[in-house]
């Protein structure tokens, strides 16, 4: 993991000062709510229906169990005894009040966190593959270019006020596992036929009212340009990027209403009268980074067997089964911790729940935590001999739920229930899907399937890329929820397409229990999956499931 | 920026001063909404110019301070219009020389707010990732 050097530590303290003497100058009546919220904003601090909701910062999802330990006292003392892991692999808290929030700044400055650029027209916290360093389809681990990139981020001065908020993914494996084409800008590390390691630059992908798959902009990129060419992607993105309507703000819509060649003409026109005067990276640094993201000792786990212990425990047999994802190493494995019990609220955990984590991270898994973009955490460098400890320890918690990559291992937005832009409930309606498949023991059967759900049209719930997607609308006052199927958000990119008109909230259960079943019915075999399917036979049937029969 | 000159203030890391306008009042006011490389030669003939923000949430200003200088200008760049103390680290980091307050503004927003802001300047990611 990276580690803070002095001057992190004294940005993140300078930082908690700003904020408190912004928010002093805001009380003081110095600086007005309109001039105050950007800055309010890129620290992290909304305010949401009920209360202030401050989101802090997980680089690209990782944490230590020193970190996971803090964030479970701070969900304690300053919140409701928990906290909501999102699907930009961070945490937020959703009951904070605004005179503690200085306090909790400093908190989390203790253990080098923060909760800088998580909202607001900034760049935001890059995002990662969740397997990072630990996959096996892996060219190469892309947080070490993730973490240059949020330093490279960090309250860079041109780009803290842009036209809207800015995203940025990258993976290093074959696999997309962090939704790269539908990022503002996505990036896969690749190796081109020389054998040197650049990227793959993506742009203009994004979900909301107006989803559209990432474009290539670059084959290619040297590493040593990459920092040059994001620079001037975000120039040319700050001075043309529409701010008449924050619905036509994002940078998919200027290279959809300039086209992607104009785009990268005046792109390359501006890396032309930047590049030679463009500093070169600190060699110091990246050693640093490089050296911080060094993989552990994979050498000291021995060779194991689990066949005995699983021919013992069906409960453990399933549990590994689905939570645990092949390592780089044979004699270890990635686990995907669910936060998906049936019923519970998708991506919560609670302050006992965050330090059982972090126990077992400490315990047995290289002190080394993950967020996933599905609201999941991962321990990702896992011997294969602890996983029965493992699966006990979790097992207290509540944490030990077989369902990952299963119908009820739902994406859900807060909704409703908390935020201020919704239109609908979001958390209930995964509460209901995951209780119905358990109770009626399907879910296995039915096998991989991702539903995501969206309380409002800026699909936070990322609706548009769920095998099924759910999105709740309000419709003259009523909750109504549309149905897609066929999005994709991994390297076969596709955005799901509208059964037709929606439904109540008292019928969308049966809805999807009607997709479920004409799946079940027809599939060629078990092993076709319902989205394999869907790609096989297309739109009519289910159609003709939902509304004719 | 239209106002007599008693009534500008201008901020520099120092605090504030009396804004000592370009000779024969030539400073270059540059839009927004103007592409800074097509009117870098005229921009070039003055020793100033003056760049405006619309809202505090506008922040077009800097890229295009930050386009001055990636072109070679080497004159002062003031910063107009609705920016706020807490905006005076991101325009200096981006090629501006100081921010043009009128009296009302610094009236509602005194000195050492500025000065305050201008402390924090040092800290900057850029110095730490660039060689």
């Amino acid at each position: 993991m990276y580690h803070y050097q002095n001057f992190d530590k004294a940005f993140v303290k300078e930082r908690v000062s700003e904020f408190r003497s912004i928010t002093q100058r805001r009380i003081d009546g110095v600086l007005s709510e309109e001039d105050y919220k950007p800055f309010r904003l890129q620290n992290g601090l909304y305010l949401q229906l009920h209360a202030y909701m401050l989101r802090v910062a997980i680089p690209y999802g990782t944490l230590s169990s020193r970190q996971m330990y803090a964030l479970a006292d701070i969900a304690q003392k300053w919140d409701k005894g928990y906290g909501h892991f999102t699907t930009r692999q961070n945490i937020q808290f959703n009951w904070m009040r605004l005179e503690d929030v200085g306090d909790v700044l400093e908190a989390l400055s203790e253990v080098d966190m923060h909760a800088i650029q998580t909202s607001g027209n900034c760049i935001r916290n890059v995002t990662a593959d969740h397997f990072a360093g630990a996959a096996k389809d892996e060219v190469a681990d892309p947080r070490m270019i993730a973490e240059l990139l949020r330093q490279w981020s960090t309250a860079h001065p041109e780009f803290a006020f842009l036209p809207r908020k800015f995203k940025i993914a990258v993976t290093g494996a074959c696999e997309d596992r962090a939704v790269i084409a539908f990022h503002d800008i996505g990036i896969q590390i690749v190796q081109n036929e020389a054998g040197a390691i650049g990227f793959r630059i993506f742009i203009g992908g994004g979900l909301g009212r107006t989803p559209l798959i990432g474009q290539e902009l670059s084959a290619f990129v040297p590493q040593s340009d990459l920092l040059c060419y994001l620079e001037a992607v975000m120039h040319i993105y700050n001075r043309y990027g529409r701010r008449d309507n924050k619905y036509k703000a994002r940078i998919k819509i200027l290279v959809q209403e300039l086209g992607l060649a104009e785009t990268k003409d005046k792109i390359e026109r501006y890396i032309d009268e930047i590049k030679d005067t463009h500093p070169q990276l600190s060699s110091e640094l990246v050693a640093q980074i490089e050296a911080d993201f060094a993989a552990p000792d994979f050498s000291q786990a021995e060779p194991f067997d689990l066949s005995e212990q699983t021919s013992l425990s069906s409960a453990f047999a399933n549990w590994v089964a689905q939570s645990c994802t092949a390592h780089r190493d044979d004699n270890h494995v990635s686990v995907t911790i669910s936060l998906k019990k049936h019923g519970a609220t998708p991506g919560d955990a609670s302050a006992d729940q965050m330090r059982m984590m972090a126990d077992v991270a400490q315990r047995y898994a290289y002190d080394e935590l993950r967020v996933s973009h599905e609201q999941n955490i991962i321990l990702p460098h896992v011997p294969k001999a602890d996983l029965l400890a493992i699966f006990e320890a979790l097992q207290t918690q509540d944490l030990a739920t077989a369902n990952i990559g299963l119908i009820s291992d739902i994406i859900a937005c807060p909704g409703l229930d908390y935020c201020s832009l919704a239109t609908a409930r979001s958390i209930p309606v995964a509460q209901m899907i995951a209780n119905h498949f358990d109770a009626v023991k399907k879910e296995h059967d039915i096998g991989p399937l991702k539903i995501k759900i969206s309380g409002c049209i800026n699909a936070c719930g990322h609706h548009h890329v769920g095998h099924i997607g759910i999105l709740g609308l309000d419709r003259a006052g009523v909750e109504n929820y549309q149905i897609t199927l066929g999005g994709d958000g991994s390297q076969d990119a596709a955005i799901g397409e509208r059964t037709g008109p929606g439904f109540s909230y008292d019928e969308i259960l049966g809805a999807i229990d009607k997709i479920i079943a004409h799946y079940l019915a027809n599939r060629l075999a078990r092993s076709e999956s319902f989205l394999q399917y869907y790609k096989r036979v297309g739109m009519t049937p289910f159609k003709q499931a939902l509304y004719h029969e | 920026m239209n106002k007599p000159l008693d009534e500008i203030i201008l901020v520099t890391d120092k605090g504030f001063a009396p804004y000592d306008e370009a000779p024969s009042n030539s400073a270059y006011h540059l839009s927004v909404d103007e592409a800074p490389e097509a009117v870098i030669k005229q921009v070039l003939a003055t020793q100033e110019v003056h760049i405006p923000f619309a809202s505090s949430a506008d922040g077009r200003g800097f890229s295009v301070a930050r386009a001055l200088r990636d072109y070679g200008y080497q004159g002062r760049i003031f910063a107009t219009g609705a920016l706020v103390c807490d905006h005076y680290r991101h325009a200096r980091q981006s090629g501006f020389d100081g921010v043009l307050l009128t009296k009302a503004q610094a009236t509602k927003m005194p000195e050492p707010h500025w000065l305050e802001q201008a402390q924090r300047v040092c800290l900057n990611y850029r110095d730490q990732i660039y060689a």
